[in-house]
């Protein structure tokens, strides 16, 4: 079981939400402004937020960095504001993820569940014995050499291990196609070689809810590739 | 009590106590004077008061004896005794017979004089008596009468009535000098008393000057309001006056009444508080009237001189100029002197050439003013402190021509500034319906009631309003990229990366599209300086472009290349749609390859492309031939030694 509060300014959009989650597991709050919002996640327990930013009232900003001064809730913030800035914004006041209005239902569904799994998990406090290292819910587990994603297994080819190891142990850090061969195929490169661009592609595909808007794998174009590690 | 004394009758009581305790206080000062140079300090009394009646008494003697003896008949007449006062008197001769004798008590007589007589023809006064000499010294009697045979000797025995009957100077002067003996410590402590009084009393008639009862403001007496330089005149008058007085009468009445002045000092002082306290002091003067009158007309001229001058034409100043100049020559030629053709000689280039400096610095000062202007600059202000009127006129125009395009530009960066924002507005308030749109559109085609048409219908819904999603993204993109609103952070790439990069991302959707993409990459890395989030969405255009417009089957190329200064990114497709439009309409915006705009997309991607690739200092160029389109980006490349 797990509580979820929706709020958004829009009736309209909070119904068809409703609907989409309507699931025997999920009970569904909703509220209509920053201010109801607040209460509600005060007043009971609200595993995971999805809040509108631009409010009457109470913004989601404000009503988020309120939330964040009692609450580690995971928030996913629902937006219309699509600039990098305001993305940067968000996440900087402590949203967990950031989902562009219009949204496709299927990604939000995906995304809360993501969520939701990552945040219920982590609070059953379940801790692994091998060696496993941690980007936010991506977890890599040397000894197995399995990686799973918000608890759930995905399933790699060997030099996709390799790659996702590779920029896992080295968060933040820019490999540009090249370096990304020479350490995986230990070889080097010939010419114009687009391998490495396709794995991270195939890679991107499986460890992303929506590969257009990685959380994960980000792509430095003109660069390389890197991992995120935090905001 | 304040009230008191701002009335008629308090000011005469504190004007009263000023003069009171000023002549108290002189009083002393001279009384302290006077003991202090007759020794009243060292001796005792009654050695000053018969040091001090000797003098008088001898005086007396003197006196007594002319005015008894009879030059004409050398015999003693008596007078009336009370004459004389307290002074009593005999007379005896060289023998000690008492030819005169003043008071028939008997007393004693302590102070003697001595006098000589010659008979007539003897002396220096003809045919009368003549007294010879007077001395307090026997000896110096009896050494003349040893000289003179004819020479007769008096002896005038002199001495105080010690009853005191008659009042005059010696009673006076008893009762003075007991007084003064009396008061010689004291005479100081009254002198400094005296003197805070008149301090205190002075002070306080000051402040009450010019101040009526129960009156804030101050109300000057006529006598204020006479010029003070005359006052002060009159003032300086009346002293010179009394001392010249003094200096040359023995009357005491006369020399008493020429200081009659003193009595006026105060109310000097009160005029010269009052207008302090009304602000007259020096405005009320019949000098400050003469200069003010003088100032008045010295400006009038002026004022006149400079309309004249200002509303002359520039060339009517200079002609001016000249004229004056060869007046002064023709001066000077018909002078014929020396020393003036020297000056003259001297003063021309001292003045004409630093006023010709001083023109030429202002003019390149304006030029460079202008130059700011032509290039653009207009926050450069000429300034104009010291310019010359003429040149200031030319510099203040420049100026305002700066403000005003400063003012112009700054408006046109803020409207673009403000469309911007109104277009980013507009398109947040119009994507929360299209979520609702999108959202209600997949409920019904999942609805298991709906039938397959429906379903249809509502999948066309979902298309729509996904690209209307994307038509007001790139509309607000054109919009920033377009007005300048979009930072751009260039950093140092690799050329081919991108080409690797994009090739890996699109290879899948070439595939969906039945299109193969080939890249020509060289061997050797090519740096470039760009910003890494822009060439994306660059490639991205291009490759969707690429993706929409080419005829399934076909190549797509894409080649890089370098030439001296730049990295080149050759996009090549074959169109499937005819190309019947110049490249520049291909870039213009909201235009597609398809008039008819039913395909996917804004019509805004190569404009985007276009201008996002300027903001990097790059260059987009469109090219087709026949089905041909080729998309040439150039990028510069980064030279040796820079950009590490």
């Amino acid at each position: 079981m797990a509580n979820i509060l929706i709020c958004d300014d829009e009736k309209d959009i909070v119904n068809a939400l409703k609907i989409y989650l309507n699931d025997p597991d999920y009970v569904l709050y909703e509220a209509h402004n920053g201010k109801e919002a607040v209460d509600i996640v005060r007043d009971n327990e609200i595993h995971l937020v999805l809040m509108d930013i631009m409010m009457p009232v109470m913004d989601g900003i404000e009503a988020m960095s309120q939330i964040r001064g009692f609450s580690n809730v995971p928030i996913i913030l629902l937006t219309a504001k699509s600039e990098d800035a305001d993305k940067v914004l968000g996440l900087n006041v402590g949203a967990d993820d950031y989902i562009t209005k219009p949204f496709s239902p299927l990604e939000v569904c995906a995304r809360v569940k993501s969520q939701l799994r990552r945040f219920l998990s982590l609070g059953a406090g379940a801790r692994k014995t091998s060696v496993v290292l941690t980007i936010g819910g991506l977890e890599l587990d040397y000894d197995a050499r399995t990686v799973t994603l918000d608890g759930e297994n995905i399933s790699l080819t060997k030099k996709e291990f390799d790659i996702l190891k590779l920029l896992m142990e080295n968060p933040n850090r820019v490999f540009s196609p090249k370096e990304i061969y020479r350490e995986v195929w230990h070889e080097d490169p010939m010419g114009a070689d687009n391998t490495v661009a396709v794995h991270i592609r195939h890679l991107r595909e499986k460890t992303e809810i929506n590969p257009a808007e990685p959380r994960y794998i980000k792509v430095v174009f003109g660069q390389g590739y890197k991992i995120q590690k935090g905001n | 009590m304040k009230d008191f004394f701002k009335t008629f009758f308090g000011k005469g009581l504190l004007y009263a106590a000023v003069l009171i305790s000023s002549i108290v206080l002189a009083l002393s000062v001279l009384g302290a004077v006077y003991m202090i140079y007759s020794n009243y300090y060292i001796q005792s009394e009654e050695y000053i008061r018969e040091e001090q009646i000797e003098t008088m008494v001898r005086g007396s003697s003197a006196n007594a004896f002319y005015s008894t003896f009879e030059t004409m008949t050398g015999k003693f007449a008596v007078n009336e005794t009370s004459d004389y006062g307290n002074f009593v008197f005999r007379i005896k001769d060289a023998d000690g017979n008492v030819m005169v004798n003043s008071s028939t008590a008997a007393q004693q007589y302590p102070y003697k004089i001595y006098l000589t007589v010659l008979p007539p023809h003897q002396g220096d006064s003809g045919d009368e008596y003549t007294i010879s000499s007077i001395s307090m010294n026997k000896s110096y009697a009896e050494s003349i009468l040893a000289d003179n045979y004819y020479a007769k000797l008096y002896i005038v025995e002199g001495a105080i009535n010690p009853n005191l009957e008659y009042v005059d100077g010696y009673r006076l002067f008893l009762g003075f000098h007991h007084f003064l003996y009396s008061i010689k410590i004291s005479i100081y402590i009254i002198g400094v008393l005296a003197f805070i009084a008149m301090i205190v009393a002075f002070i306080a008639l000051m402040s009450v000057a010019g101040k009526r009862p129960k009156k804030e403001e101050i109300v000057p007496w006529y006598f204020h309001k006479v010029p003070f330089d005359i006052i002060t005149g009159v003032l300086i008058f009346l002293v010179a006056f009394s001392c010249m007085v003094i200096d040359d009468t023995r009357n005491p009445l006369a020399a008493g009444l020429s200081l009659i002045w003193a009595f006026f000092v105060p109310l000097y002082f009160m005029s010269f508080a009052v207008r302090v306290k009304t602000h007259t002091l020096i405005k009320n003067t019949v000098t400050f009237m003469i200069l003010n009158l003088l100032w008045k007309g010295v400006k009038l001229v002026g004022k006149f001189l400079w309309t004249v001058i200002t509303n002359m034409k520039l060339l009517w100043k200079v002609i001016l100029v000249f004229a004056g100049l060869m007046f002064f020559w023709l001066i000077s030629i018909a002078i014929h002197d020396q020393s003036w053709d020297a000056f003259l000689v001297l003063a021309t280039p001292f003045t004409v050439f630093p006023l010709l400096i001083l023109i030429t610095l202002q003019i390149n000062k304006i030029k460079k003013g202008a130059q700011e202007l032509a290039e653009g600059h207009f926050d450069h202000v000429v300034e104009t402190k010291w310019m010359l009127p003429e040149l200031k006129k030319h510099a203040v125009n420049l100026n305002s021509m700066a403000a005003a395009q400063k003012i112009a530009l700054e408006e046109k960066l803020k409207s673009e500034r403000m469309k911007t924002e109104l277009i980013t507005n507009v398109s947040h308030d119009i994507k929360t319906p299209l979520t609702s749109i999108i959202n209600y559109a997949d409920l019904i085609s999942k609805e298991e009631s709906t039938s397959e048409k429906t379903k249809e219908y509502s999948e066309v819904l979902i298309r729509q309003s996904v690209r209307l999603k994307r038509l007001l993204e790139d509309l607000v993109e054109a919009s920033k990229a377009s007005t300048g609103n979009l930072e751009v952070d260039l950093q140092p790439c690799d050329a081919q990366v991108f080409v690797t990069q994009s090739a890996g991302e699109y290879e899948e959707k070439f595939k969906q599209y039945n299109l193969s993409l080939i890249t020509n990459v060289p061997e050797q890395s090519i740096r470039i300086l760009a910003d890494g989030r822009r060439m994306q969405r660059i490639f991205d255009n291009l490759l969707n472009n690429a993706c929409k417009y080419s005829l399934p089957g076909t190549r797509v190329y894409v080649d890089l290349t370098e030439t001296d200064k730049d990295a080149v990114f050759t996009f090549k497709n074959t169109s499937k749609e005819q190309l019947n439009m110049s490249e520049e309409e291909l870039m213009e915006r909201f235009t597609r390859g398809d008039s008819s705009r039913n395909t996917e997309g804004s019509g805004l991607g190569l404009s985007i492309a276009g201008t996002l690739a300027e903001l990097q200092n790059g260059k987009l160029r469109l090219t087709t031939d026949g089905d041909l389109f080729k998309a040439t980006l150039s990028m510069p490349k980064i030279k040796d030694g820079e950009g590490k």
